[in-house]
């Protein structure tokens, strides 16, 4: 094993979880901003909003974007104290291996 | 006069955490500022608090900030025993022309209004000055191949790659969430997006105040070893936290609109759903690597991801010029800026203990006047950072 497999390992690494989390969040925010905000109308017409169902189906989807934010803040807490997090069986942190 | 030359160190040190803010205010704010999810001066304030709080979120001691990249610290990040002599001159002498050396650079992309590394501009630096001062070993290119190490390790690949996979994750999400976006109410999606780019600007700007400010405390508390007024390796006195914590985040408020102007208009228009998804990639792939411990540029990730979310609109309008240039300065900012070092050490080490400091310090000092007058011949701020682009924010003279 040597520097640039290693790198290259840490990049592959960093390319599938930043898809999964990087891409994965923000489409699960725009399915809630797509529930919250309603069906688009006729330009001058009143918005009709969210319906119940979509209120609380858009709810689900920011409260899974809530706990991405807060798995970010305590990796960013955790870097400022040398630590890390260990995801099981929940996000908390750990002193680093 | 020794304490001279550490009062030098810590003086530039600061000044480089100050350019450290600057320069980088735009990774978190840029898509913010473009999509009108924030006022430019809130955009700013709020990314300096950020940067204030993230900087005392530093518990833990980044001591051996050098050791990636050069051999001028020993693995518990006191200075090696040969740069001791006199308070620690010669590592001094490196450390100033480092820092010296990565603020030139800093001042010179932001002149330009380019999206430069300010982190590899320190790091080259170091190398440069640590080149000049011991030799081509003195640099580690590799590291040992048990961890990522080395200036290969730790920037040539990342560098190349990390730009590349952030702006892949940005243009996938911004392609979906604007499908997702489609026939629903606009009004009420922007203000929904507005939230979700906040949130996540809010993530970069406090992740920057806790890495870049540590490394500042570093390099500090790394003079006051070398010097001899601190033993412990272990513990950053709480001054040197204040004021780096206080440098990087004045520097922040005080925003880099040239680089601002040119990741937020100069690269591509930015739409709100477009925004969140650029700003949602850049978090997130600046956290996952910061869990991982893969190294990279918040400033080429957050540039990256602006270009991707620009790939990923269809019908969006990339300025390859712009991002051409930003490219150029990405490839030159570690060979520069390790050029500037080198010459800067040799002046130092050359013009003797006393002479050698004063006289780096006052190229310093003239260099970075020149460039901020340079600067107000076409002034970027709050004001006009939003303007409609009609090419970069060169230094050419107004007409």
């Amino acid at each position: 094993m040597d520097t640039v497999w290693l790198s290259l390992e840490g990049a592959w690494d960093l390319l599938r979880y930043g898809l999964v989390v990087g891409a994965g969040l923000p489409i699960l925010f725009a399915l809630g901003v797509r529930f919250m905000a309603g069906p688009a109308v006729e330009e001058g017409a009143v918005a009709a909003g969210p319906s119940a169902g979509g209120r609380a189906l858009s709810l689900i989807f920011f409260a899974l974007c809530l706990l991405g934010v807060i798995v970010g803040i305590e990796i960013i807490v955790g870097a400022g104290m040398g630590k890390v997090v260990d995801f099981f069986p929940f996000p908390h942190l750990v002193p680093k291996p | 006069m020794a304490l001279f030359i550490l009062l030098c160190v810590i003086g530039t040190a600061l000044f480089f955490d100050f350019t450290n803010g600057f320069h980088d205010t735009g990774n978190a704010v840029a898509s913010s500022i473009a999509t009108g999810a924030l006022k430019p001066k809130t955009a700013v304030t709020l990314a300096a608090a950020m940067n204030l709080v993230g900087a005392f979120l530093s518990v833990a001691v980044a001591l051996t900030v050098t050791n990636s990249v050069v051999k001028i610290q020993g693995d518990d990040g006191a200075p090696i025993p040969e740069l001791m002599a006199d308070h620690g001159h010669e590592l001094l002498v490196i450390v100033l022309a480092g820092l010296a050396g990565a603020i030139l650079w800093n001042m010179f992309t932001w002149l330009l209004g380019l999206p430069s590394s300010s982190s590899y501009a320190l790091l080259g630096g170091i190398i440069g000055a640590t080149m000049a001062g011991l030799g081509v070993n003195g640099v580690k290119w590799l590291g040992d191949g048990t961890k990522i190490d080395g200036v290969v390790g730790k920037i040539l690949i990342p560098a190349v790659l990390s730009p590349l996979i952030a702006g892949l994750i940005a243009a996938i999400g911004t392609w979906v969430v604007i499908k997702l976006g489609q026939g629903r109410d606009e009004a009420r999606s922007a203000r929904g997006y507005r939230w979700g780019q906040i949130s996540a600007a809010s993530l970069v700007s406090l992740a920057h105040g806790t890495n870049d400010a540590q490394k500042t405390m570093g390099v500090i508390t790394l003079g006051l070893i070398a010097y001899g007024a601190q033993t412990a390796t272990d513990s950053i006195p709480f001054w040197v936290k204040l004021v780096c914590a206080l440098a990087i985040a004045g520097g922040t408020y005080l925003g880099g609109w040239r680089i601002i102007r040119t990741l937020s208009k100069g690269l591509v228009e930015i739409s709100a759903p477009q925004g969140m998804a650029a700003d949602g990639a850049s978090s997130a792939v600046i956290l996952a690597a910061s869990h991982l411990g893969v190294p990279l540029s918040t400033t080429q990730v957050a540039s990256g991801s602006i270009m991707g979310s620009g790939v990923g609109r269809p019908g969006a309008h990339v300025r390859w010029s712009v991002a051409g240039r930003m490219v150029i300065a990405w490839a030159t900012t570690l060979p520069a800026a390790a050029l500037l070092g080198a010459i800067l050490w040799a002046i130092g080490h050359g013009l003797g203990p006393v002479f050698g400091p004063i006289v780096v310090m006052g190229l310093l000092i003239a260099g970075a006047l020149t460039m901020f007058i340079r600067s107000r011949e076409h002034v970027v701020d709050h004001h006009n950072v939003g303007e409609i682009w009609e090419g970069a924010p060169s230094v050419r003279k107004v007409k």
